[in-house]
């Protein structure tokens, strides 16, 4: 009977204790990186206990917490208090038992009853061991702070930790009574942990550029980091369209604007006949029936990007105005070009082309970089770019509506031209000919041409007898083209365009005289067409 | 006097070969049956080029940038052998850009590729 009752009464026996080492910092959270913790040390009594020796070691991580100072705080006086610290140990736990344990864990160490505890401690630069020892002539009180430590948190930037867990622990503990009987000690926190941590050096924050301009012309996009209007960094994307910036510190929210850096000669392709014919169309807003009325754009940022004139609306001032810059003359200031320079959006790419009243076309500047998030996506677009040839689409919900892809640079067309320069009759003419397609409505096409050898003289039209065309001789560049606003002419496919020039002088050939810089088309529905030079 | 009469017959049947065919240089010159070759390799603003073909008739010479689009493009009426004219780049953006010889069925007949010198 007493075998059975020993036998039942075995793992309450086991499992019981005497007291408790309680370990705990005595800050409210959040911290920050910098702040100053301290942690303090106190027993609880579980079973009437009469403590006159407490000695116990615990352990920190030095790369997560700087010590700065420690201190007794027992009341007694006549106890003796001693502390010792080593720098570079870390315990090797008796893994036979629990961490919570404490008095097993001093068994271990110790080598008390044939436990094997030599080499519990190993060299580990990361760590720090501090033992403290208080004796007293009377029972030690309960409750009360014992020893306290206090810490500077560290920036883990740097070192090979990601958290702040288990940043202190507690060892072992060996606490006895007068007699030297060894109370049962277990750890109430056995270590302590920081979590959300704010701030410190974020390292490389990584901005992803967003634009399909990218492709060609990453580098000469340039992006500019401030807080509180205070600049903190600038720079260029490199030629992937990623910029790492460094100098940045976690849980600070940032402010970015993209643009592009001067006024590079890319900036005269942005805005083709297609941005015309699409934003001519979004000024008729024509419907399925004459009283009905109907957007043509499908993007909220169409409507940014198209209006041109500052008066709030899509309406023909900005359909001429972009109109008139494919002719080589530019009628707004508002037009993206090398004349003009770029008008750029840009924004976080969460919540950028979606209105909100947060956030105007959802252009929110900001970013916060954490320690686990340092990865951010902006997107940019440029006025005028109603097509986004080169401006970013937005793919959030509720940037577009049905059939997004359409009239965009996303949903376009492939097709080619054929073209030739050639010495005819002492003229070098430009042949465009052999349009693979039936029902362009609309070309631009800009010719720079070597102006010490020649003189423009002229462009010969045969696009048909309804086509309105246009051509422009400005700087060494002839611009030319035709744009059926109604719609329902197309340009003829055989030969619509002869660009003649006069030599300067005496020439054997023409090659590499004339250069096609833009070639564009766009169909009666409004769909761009990707043109190729065959 | 007959002497005088067949050395100026002499010079002058000399002289219009000259002034019929043009000779390429050493750095143009072509072993193959036909061809292109390029003077120089980095350009300014013009460059000799010799278009080698093995029949007269009419050819295109391509000039394309680097992501392979045709730029410029000139057609042209070539005689049997060696014909060198100029490539001018002066009007192009600095860059690299390849020069293509193309048949009239636009079968290839040779192809050089040049750089931009900065200007």
């Amino acid at each position: 009977m007493i075998k059975r009752l020993i036998v039942f009464l075995f793992p309450i026996i086991a499992i019981g204790q005497d007291l408790y080492l309680d370990h705990s910092y005595i800050n409210e959270p959040v911290f920050q990186v910098g702040d100053t913790i301290t942690i303090k040390f106190n027993t609880i009594d579980n079973n009437a206990t009469s403590p006159r020796l407490v000695q116990f070691d615990f352990e920190y991580n030095n790369k997560v917490l700087q010590k700065i100072a420690q201190r007794f705080t027992i009341q007694s006086t006549t106890a003796q208090k001693n502390f010792n610290h080593w720098d570079g140990y870390k315990m090797n736990l008796n893994p036979d038992f629990s961490p919570f344990l404490l008095t097993e864990q001093f068994r271990w160490w110790a080598g008390i009853a044939s436990q094997s505890g030599s080499y519990s401690y190993s060299s580990e630069a990361d760590w720090s061991v501090e033992r403290i020892t208080i004796q007293d002539s009377q029972d030690l009180p309960f409750g009360d702070s014992v020893y306290e430590v206090d810490f500077i948190i560290r920036d883990i930037q740097n070192t090979n930790y990601t958290s702040y867990d288990n940043a202190s622990k507690l060892n072992w503990a060996r606490i006895s009574n007068s007699a030297g009987l060894i109370y049962d000690v277990h750890a109430m926190t056995n270590s302590i942990s920081l979590v959300d941590v704010a701030g410190g050096d974020a390292g490389g924050v990584v901005i992803n550029l967003n634009t399909p301009a990218k492709t060609d012309h990453a580098a000469d996009f340039a992006y500019v980091v401030s807080k509180d209007n205070v600049v903190v960094a600038t720079g260029n994307f490199d030629g992937t369209g990623q910029a790492t910036i460094q100098g940045l510190e976690n849980d600070q929210e940032y402010n970015l604007i993209v643009t592009v850096d001067g006024n590079p000669a890319w900036l005269d392709d942005v805005i083709t006949v297609t941005d015309v014919y699409n934003t001519f169309l979004q000024a008729i807003r024509a419907g399925a029936t004459p009283g009905q009325i109907q957007d043509h754009f499908t993007y909220q940022m169409q409507f940014l990007q198209g209006e041109v004139t500052n008066n709030g609306n899509i309406d023909f001032d900005d359909s001429y105005a972009l109109l008139a810059h494919i002719s080589g003359v530019e009628a707004s200031d508002n037009v993206t070009s090398v004349a003009n320079g770029s008008y750029n959006f840009s924004g976080n790419i969460t919540h950028y082309g979606v209105s909100t009243n947060e956030y105007y076309f959802g252009m929110k500047s900001t970013f916060t970089p954490t320690r686990d998030n340092k990865v951010f996506g902006f997107a940019h677009g440029l006025r005028g770019d109603v097509d986004f040839s080169h401006s970013y689409a937005p793919e959030i919900a509720g940037a577009s509506w049905a059939a997004k892809t359409v009239r965009t640079a996303k949903g376009a067309v492939n097709s080619t031209i054929d073209v030739s320069t050639s010495l005819v009759n002492g003229k070098v003419e430009v042949i465009v000919q052999n349009v693979a397609l039936s029902d362009v409505s609309g070309m631009q096409i800009i010719l720079e041409y070597n102006t010490s050898l020649l003189s423009f003289e002229n462009v010969v039209f045969d696009t048909g007898n309804s086509m309105p065309n246009f051509a422009t001789h400005k700087d060494g560049k002839v611009y030319l083209g035709s744009l059926d606003q109604s719609g329902a002419a197309a340009i003829k496919t055989s030969k619509p365009y002869k660009i003649v020039f006069t030599p300067k002088q005496a020439i054997q050939n023409t090659a590499g005289l004339v250069y096609f810089k833009l070639v564009d088309a766009v169909k009666k529905d409004g769909t761009k067409v990707n043109i190729t030079i065959r | 006097m007959k002497k005088y009469l067949a050395l100026s017959l002499l010079l002058f049947s000399c002289t219009a070969d000259t002034i019929d065919y043009e000779l390429p240089s050493e750095v143009l010159s072509i072993s193959q049956a036909q061809g292109i070759k390029l003077e120089s390799y980095v350009v300014t603003e013009a460059v000799s080029i010799n278009l080698k073909v093995n029949q007269n008739g009419y050819y295109s010479v391509l000039i394309k940038n680097i992501s392979g689009s045709v730029v410029s493009k000139e057609r042209i009426s070539l005689s049997f052998g060696d014909n060198i004219h100029k490539v001018y780049v002066g009007v192009l953006p600095v860059s690299s850009y390849s020069v293509e010889l193309v048949d009239e069925d636009y079968k290839l007949i040779g192809t050089e590729v040049f750089s931009m010198q900065n200007k």
